[in-house]
């Protein structure tokens, strides 16, 4: 680059933290009576006051306010280390279009030093991928309501080796069965497992009961599973069972494949946790509509083709 | 070393300005910053506080006053009869009454809380900030926090682009 006058250069390629403000910055800003300029507050206590915030607010406004705030806001990892974002907290249902970008920023923003992921929509497949940068750190990934994604995730997911908790929950109606596959094979640690859909359909949606279930048998260090509305089977259910022998708590409500008979129950009932398909609904956490049980598809469905990685994917037209 | 009055260790702290406010030595550790002087034994006759000066230092002792766990040795209010939900109740009151500040002086609180290490002060000083902070557009921030916009315009155009989820 061109060398411009000494001043625009430092603003241009950012000083490191200890030297902020510059002294030629602080004569214009010098307050006057008992004002104070918070931009001069110092970085440690910026820090303390950012980590207060939703870490949406964060993104939204008070990192655009002034240069020593963005670059707190941008620069510093830790803010980050763990990612929260959740639709509740925008203020505004009209930016919920951009709110995968502002899950990307705050993946990049970690560094590499992500340890947890609890995202409401927030995450796109492009976070995930960044996400991979954390494989060493991150344990816990969360995704609910991240309706952009889909099974191709498998692909980044295998990496993050370290994660023990993953959660995919009201992701659309989507399988993941690759992406249980991958995970049962890449991510020894995991420990909780959870594959949540807003609504039970019991015809069988891309003609496969049990897709998941071979990965699940991977999962061999599971304590929690928790399968809500998931097309599950009772010879699926005993795979599970048969494989992931450290499992305490287990809840596979609104799963209306599975039959529990008299065997399944007695080796259920070990369980410091279980919830069977037909236990109330009352303390569940996430939004759900009440089960589609009918056995014929009303829905028209075309075949669309996402290319080399994608596969074919059913899609249903709406 | 530290006077001794009444059985209680006594700490002198002193402020740039040259005022000097002697407290009692659990109340003065209610600042990490301080406990970890006298823990180490840095603390001779007086420990100098820098960059706070006495207004703000005398509040930051008023405030440990309170907040030192010790019951009813300190404060009107702090009796040791009070049962403790009552007294939670009493100090978020105070809390509530103590932050109803300027912003400059919140401002020097912030900075005062976060170098002497006092969270209870530091979640309370922040905590009132970003209720002001949160729900308000980037114009209304910034006259808060009497800050001017220091981007260049062309900065501020790099910025706008990288943070598009906030200027639609």
């Amino acid at each position: 680059m061109a060398t411009p006058s000494p001043s625009s250069s430092l603003l241009l390629e950012g000083r490191p933290p200890g030297l902020w403000p510059p002294p030629e910055w602080k004569k214009k800003t010098k307050p006057q009576a008992v004002t104070r300029d918070w931009a001069d507050l110092p970085r440690d206590a910026l820090l303390l006051v950012l980590e207060k915030l939703h870490q949406v607010d964060v993104l939204r406004g008070p990192e655009l306010v002034c240069r020593p705030w963005h670059l707190a806001a941008r620069d510093e990892p830790s803010l980050w280390r763990r990612i929260d974002l959740r639709l509740s907290h925008l203020p505004d249902p009209s930016s919920v279009w951009r709110f995968h970008e502002m899950g990307c920023a705050a993946v990049r923003r970690s560094r590499g030093s992500c340890e947890a992921v609890y995202s409401e929509g927030a995450i796109d497949e492009e976070a995930i991928s960044l996400l991979v940068e954390s494989a060493h750190l991150l344990k816990s990934l969360r995704l609910i309501n991240c309706i952009w994604i889909n099974d191709r995730i498998c692909y980044n997911i295998s990496h993050l080796v370290m994660l023990e908790e993953l959660e995919i929950s009201n992701c659309g109606v989507r399988k993941f069965s690759s992406t249980c596959f991958a995970v049962g094979y890449s991510c020894p640690h995991l420990k909780r497992f959870r594959l949540s859909s807003s609504c039970f359909i019991k015809r069988p949606v891309w003609g496969a009961v049990d897709c998941e279930v071979e990965g699940i048998t991977r999962m061999r260090g599971l304590r929690s599973l928790q399968l809500f509305a998931q097309t599950i089977s009772t010879t699926g259910l005993a795979a599970i069972l048969d494989s992931c022998v450290q499992l305490d708590s287990l809840d596979i409500r609104h799963c209306f494949h599975v039959e529990m008979g008299d065997e399944l129950m007695s080796r259920c009932s070990k369980f410091e946790i279980l919830r069977l398909p037909h236990d109330s609904t009352d303390d569940y956490d996430l939004e759900f509509s009440a089960p589609d049980m009918s056995t014929e598809s009303p829905r028209p469905r075309r075949m669309r083709n996402y290319g080399d990685e994608g596969g074919a994917f059913l899609e249903d037209v709406y | 070393m530290a006077t001794r009055e009444a059985g209680k260790k006594m700490i002198m702290l002193k402020s740039p300005d040259g005022m000097e406010f002697e407290v009692e030595e659990a109340v003065a550790m209610e600042s990490q910053t301080i406990r970890k002087m006298i823990e180490d034994d840095c603390a001779d006759t007086a420990i100098l506080i820098p960059n706070i000066n006495s207004k703000i230092l005398s509040r930051v002792i008023e405030y440990c006053n309170k907040h030192v766990p010790t019951t009813g040795a300190t404060g009107a209010a702090a009796s040791d009869t009070v049962a403790p939900a009552a007294l939670a109740e009493d100090l978020k009151i105070w809390d509530a009454e103590f932050i109803k500040v300027n912003r400059a002086t919140r401002f020097d609180l912030i900075q005062a809380a976060s170098y002497l290490n006092i969270k209870g002060l530091l979640d309370l000083t922040s905590q009132t900030t970003i209720d002001t902070i949160s729900d308000n557009s980037l114009e209304e921030i910034r006259s808060f926090l009497s800050t001017k916009n220091d981007y260049l315009p062309e900065e501020e155009q790099t910025i706008r682009r990288e943070n598009q989820w906030a200027f639609q």
